[in-house]
């Protein structure tokens, strides 16, 4: 089966790391080997700090690798230039604050933007599927509103459906339901996993293990950046995988009422 | 639609609201044309407007008939004195705030302005250093290569300071841009401690005039504010994106790193070349995107005109105001500071009370 993203040897490390830390330039992600098939629901799951942002940035191509490659649909996703690279992937990233008045509506639209030339006015098309995605994800009466004046879940939705909005093969959510109440968060995530269905791909960090277990078909564990167990979600989501990363004692069980793994934690 | 929508009922049809946009640019290029008229009468040697037109028509359409009965005397005032300080000023003000816009943008951070990265301060040093030692006495051009040399300097080190930990972030580029600021400032007073018989110059250069503005000002202005404006329109829509933040910015195909350099350059650019012509003038690159954003909404496509066609009308109304209305010619970085700085206080009060900025 044809891979989406195949990532070898793949390391960064930011530059001029300081005498801290002896020297050596502190390495973020170190030595990934990783193939992703389309129409997949990944969960990369890890501690904070581990490098899960940064594997994203380089799975886009917005961070270069120090050493390894990304290769995406068989290209080295840094050849793929930026504005192609945006009609392929769409990121929705934990939102903190957008500080110019611009509405709802108007980010959404900005989704459509690497689909439009640079003059080029946002047509009639475009709206409609504004109009759609904002529906599908509760923000349409939030349309006129101001984003700076929007509580953090309904800016987060609203980012949401940008991203959606930008029609892409691959989305990438960063912690993108940290803020959002439970229902908001299925509805998002069930959004995905549509896709999903469709055969596109959904790569997910995730914070709550549960989420990631009812939603995910494959699991990517990373510790201080090494991917130290990935595969499909009933086969990694182990009791001894979730003490090697968060050295938490747990029971991972069937769950009867969702027909999805569960897990319990013991403090 | 699932649900009825109230606010909006036709989500699909409303969608770019060009026209009130379209509106505010042709009343904006209007009342400007109109206040320049208005302005090149006014003064010492008061001439009537019939006359300005007539004055203006005959030149621009080389038809000398239409000025006869016209003291000649009027048409050199208007033509060689007034003309090249209204210009200027319009320019200065249309750049200034065209400047704010983008670094506003940039910085994400709608209180940003020109000097919150020190490239003012950076300007005026150069400039300063250029009238230290009576530079202009040998180029004309002398001050305001010094000021963008200034800028540019000041911008790469501001840059510089910020960006160690690979890409620059906002605050950190703010932060530095203070601390810059801060010593430039220092340098200045430094350089009028020991100016002698020039520290009036740099003095009042540094409060900013228009006065004794000359064509070829006019010449420079112009050339750098309508390259800048192709740039700024250019990348305009990648600033709005650049408001979702960087990475975002990053995943709608924008390469923020290139588009970040080339404007910060470029409005720095402007900047320079805007103090270097008037001196420090404060609060139009601040205020005027503030009263347009207010107006228009804050995509940069129209924001980046519209601020710079207000920023021309409200610093040509002051100059007009401190070379003709009032007794005595008040520096203009005075005036624009006490009407600005007020206003720009009661906005910031009543933004932050309404929650965002």
């Amino acid at each position: 089966m044809a891979r989406v993203f195949e990532i070898s040897g793949l390391s960064f490390s930011y530059p001029g790391a300081g005498p801290s830390e002896g020297g050596r330039r502190r390495a973020i992600i170190r030595n990934i080997t990783l193939s992703l098939k389309p129409g997949q629901f990944y969960g990369i799951i890890g501690p904070n700090g581990c490098g899960k942002t940064t594997l994203i940035d380089l799975m886009m191509g917005q961070l270069a690798p120090t050493n390894g490659t990304v290769r995406y649909g068989g290209r080295n996703v840094s050849d793929i230039p930026s504005r192609e690279r945006a009609r392929h992937m769409a990121l929705v990233p934990q939102v903190y604050s957008i500080n110019f008045p611009f509405t709802a509506r108007e980010v959404v639209a900005m989704g459509r933007y690497p689909h439009l030339s640079r003059f080029a006015a946002v047509g009639e098309a475009d709206a409609a599927l504004v109009a759609d995605t904002m529906t599908a994800t509760d923000t349409l009466r939030l349309s006129g509103r101001r984003i700076n004046q929007l509580s953090g879940g309904e800016r987060q939705r609203v980012v949401f459906a940008r991203a959606l909005a930008q029609q892409a093969a691959v989305l990438f959510l960063d912690e993108a339901t940290a803020n959002l109440d439970i229902n908001h968060t299925l509805a998002l995530l069930a959004l995905a996993a549509d896709r999903v269905k469709n055969g596109r791909t959904v790569i997910s960090v995730f914070q709550d293990i549960n989420l990631a277990a009812m939603f995910c078909n494959h699991l990517v564990f990373m510790e201080s950046g090494r991917c130290v167990a990935h595969g499909p979600t009933r086969e990694v989501l182990t009791e001894a995988n979730l003490y090697r990363l968060f050295k938490v004692r747990c029971r991972v069980t069937e769950n009867s009422f969702n027909q999805h793994l569960q897990v319990v934690f013991k403090g | 639609m699932r649900k009825p929508d109230t606010e909006n009922t036709s989500p699909a049809t409303d969608f770019p609201p060009v026209h009130p946009k379209v509106a505010w640019a042709v009343v904006l290029v209007l009342a400007l044309a109109v206040l320049s008229i208005i302005a090149a009468g006014m003064g010492y040697i008061h001439v009537s407007l019939g006359d300005v037109v007539r004055i203006l028509l005959a030149r621009i359409l080389k038809t000398p008939r239409w000025v006869a009965g016209i003291d000649p005397l009027f048409a050199t005032v208007i033509i060689d004195v007034r003309l090249p300080r209204i210009l200027s000023a319009a320019l200065v003000g249309g750049g200034l705030a065209m400047s704010g816009v983008v670094y506003q943008g940039i910085l994400l951070n709608p209180l940003a302005d020109p000097y919150t990265l020190g490239v003012s301060a950076g300007a005026a040093f150069g400039a300063a250093v250029a009238l230290l030692f009576n530079l202009t006495a040998t180029s004309m051009v002398s001050v305001p290569l010094f000021a963008f040399a200034g800028a540019l300097a000041t911008l790469f080190l501001v840059i510089f300071l910020s960006s160690s930990a690979g890409g620059f972030s906002h605050n950190n580029l703010i932060l530095a841009g203070i601390i810059v600021a801060a010593i430039l400032s220092a340098g200045i007073s430094f350089l009028k401690f020991i100016a002698d018989e020039q520290v009036s110059v740099i003095i009042f250069w540094l409060m900013g005039s228009f006065a004794a503005k000359t064509w070829s000002d006019v010449g420079l202005l112009s050339g750098v504010v309508v390259i800048s404006m192709a740039v700024f329109t250019y990348y305009s829509r990648d600033l709005n994106l650049m408001a979702l933040g960087r990475r975002s910015a990053a995943s709608l195909g924008v390469n923020t790193g290139k588009v970040r350099l080339i404007l910060l350059i470029c409005a720095s650019l402007v900047a320079a070349i805007c103090v270097s012509i008037s001196g420090i003038i404060g609060f139009v690159g601040l205020l005027v995107p503030h009263i347009m954003r207010m107006v228009i909404g804050p995509d940069n496509r129209s924001l980046v005109p519209l601020s710079m066609l207000l920023g021309a009308i409200l610093l040509l109304a002051a100059d007009t105001v401190t070379r003709a209305v009032l007794p005595y010619e008040v520096p203009i970085g005075v005036i624009t500071a006490l009407v600005g700085g007020p206003l720009f206080c009661y906005i910031f009060w009543k933004r932050q009370r309404s929650g965002g900025i």
